[in-house]
């Protein structure tokens, strides 16, 4: 399934979460994801577990003091 | 037919019975608990206090209230200890999630059976072959005079059935969640229409912009803390995070039969201080009763070292999971030996910490050759593999379980871990399917199974010859 990450397209596989589309945009991020905030398409926060849908939009950003 | 036109009939008398009258309801919902039960004291007293101030007070769960705890999941009874709990701090209702069919049905059916709050779905449809009773598609409350209808749904994937293995949900179909709700709209007759959608948020959001008959979306699914609630076409959509950090607390005012306000926060459970003494003595006697030193099996001889330990987790994904090819990376071995004898549970969480999901991928033979030659330090089963390097030109030999060459013509299913699919580029025209089981559960279910592994010989099961 397609999703975008920062506005970057993402091929993953059907049932992928999450943390499968952060990873595969930059490992680092989940790596210190302490530093970083999630936000789907409407601004709320979203856990790494949370299930994608297709179509989905990610958006990934530091958060502030990090 | 003449069933729905009664129910139709009865929640229209509800409603008309209901005209003018003034109820402030407080609705308490957690989704996508996954087993986490630490903040159940907490939440126990937070429940409590407002009940004590406002008799119409609900505690809901919206779904996945398994996998994600050993403590729960590997209970002797699974899933028996969070249903407990949640007996005794006083849920009312909840909507099945995905995960509840983590167990099976019939695992499911004697959760159902122990728990003393009720289950709602309305879009699971119940074949000859399923084993899960048939569940109330929703359930009204009469408050005050004021009737509360709450319909449940449950997610359904690209395959047509919820994220759980296939094999959990034989025999049952699933209707689109959007197109269920459409079939309930005469709940919106009736008072106050409530939705406990376990489909996440992005369905909620075309089910609230289709359908403004709705008053409140409790959701679920998809993880997300949705701060004070978000309202699209007129509809309240809410959804508390996952793993028990938050409760979403939901107030509905009434007057004269009409909903005059309605407002949705978040609770940080982690943030009270106050917790019921009963619910804190109940998780104590789980947390000591955990058997994580239950033996699983026995280990023939030592199994020592990333060969013979890859060897073992990767067998169990293609013995468990009817793979042909299964690959691991050696990174995600994290001790160095299982000692000859008993193998506990502890053990094999120590091995395999992460507990990635399995991805089912059908693999041509050329695209084998491609992966295999990229990443020649993977581990594998169901085949073994001779890399030959010669002067910038590599040859690969691959051979099944027989040492019969693969046949080039023919497809393969191959499982590898969630981490190896996003971090490592291979080319793949079949884009993958999530098994939804995890790696650490298959290997216990695969010692369990076999009772004694033997991995202490095992050969080289890809070799580089330069």
């Amino acid at each position: 399934m397609k999703i975008f990450v920062n506005n970057k397209e993402i091929t993953l596989f059907r049932g992928a979460k999450v943390k499968d589309a952060v990873l595969m945009f930059d490992r680092k991020v989940l790596r210190e994801i302490s530093s970083y905030e999630i936000l789907d398409k409407y601004g709320n926060q979203t856990d790494v577990d949370g299930a994608l849908q297709e179509g989905s939009r990610l958006f990934i950003r530091k958060t502030e003091g990090n | 037919m003449i069933k729905f036109r009664f129910i139709r009939i009865l929640v229209l008398a509800l409603f008309f019975a209901g005209c003018g009258k003034d109820a402030e309801i407080i609705i308490l919902c957690t989704n996508d608990m996954h087993g986490n039960i630490d903040n159940f004291p907490k939440l126990s007293a937070y429940y409590r206090k407002l009940k004590v101030e406002n008799p119409n007070t609900f505690l809901f769960s919206d779904g996945d209230l398994f996998s994600g705890n050993p403590l729960v999941d590997q209970y002797i009874e699974k899933g028996y200890p969070i249903v407990d709990i949640m007996n005794k701090v006083g849920y009312s209702l909840s909507s099945i999630g995905n995960h509840e069919f983590d167990y099976g049905q019939e695992t499911l059916n004697k959760r159902i059976g122990q728990a003393e709050f009720q289950f709602i779905c309305a879009n699971i449809k119940y074949g000859e072959n399923s084993t899960l009773k048939p569940l109330e598609p929703y359930r009204v409350f009469n408050i005050n005079g004021v009737t509360m209808s709450v319909l449940g749904l449950i997610e359904v994937g690209s395959g047509g059935i919820p994220a759980t293995h296939p094999g959990n949900v034989t025999g049952l179909k699933f209707a689109s969640p959007a197109k269920t709700a459409g079939e309930y709209l005469f709940l919106g007759n009736g008072g106050i229409f409530v939705l406990l959608s376990h489909t996440g948020v992005e369905s909620d959001v075309k089910i609230a912009e289709k359908y403004p008959e709705i008053d409140v979306i409790l959701g679920g699914h998809s993880h997300t803390k949705i701060n004070n609630g978000m309202v699209k076409n007129g509809v309240l959509i809410t959804q508390a995070s996952s793993k028990l950090r938050y409760v979403g607390e939901t107030r509905i005012s009434v007057k004269k039969g009409k909903i005059v306000s309605k407002t949705n926060k978040l609770v940080d459970l982690n943030k009270l201080s106050e917790e019921d003494p009963e619910i804190r003595k109940l998780i104590d006697s789980y947390k000591s009763a955990d058997k994580g030193n239950k033996v699983i099996g026995r280990a023939a001889s030592k199994i020592s070292g990333k060969k013979q330990l890859g060897a073992l987790m990767t067998d169990a994904l293609t013995e468990m999971l009817d793979l042909d090819i299964a690959f691991l990376n050696p990174g995600g071995i994290r001790i160095g030996v299982i000692p000859k004898g008993d193998i506990t549970m502890n053990t094999v969480y120590a091995l395999d910490p992460f507990g990635n999901d399995i991805v089912k991928i059908i693999m041509s033979y050329d695209e084998l050759e491609k992966f295999l030659l990229k990443n020649q330090t993977f581990l594998v089963s169901g085949i073994s593999c001779a890399i030959t390097s010669k002067e910038k030109k590599k040859t690969v030999k691959i051979t099944d379980r027989n040492g019969a060459m693969l046949d080039k013509s023919k497809k393969y299913a191959v499982g590898m871990n969630s981490y190896i699919y996003s971090t490592c580029k291979f080319a793949h025209e079949d884009e993958g399917t999530a098994m939804n089981v995890n790696t650490s559960d298959i290997l216990i279910k695969y010692i369990e199974t076999m009772h004694t592994v033997d991995y202490g010989n095992v050969p080289a099961r890809i070799t580089v010859k330069k």
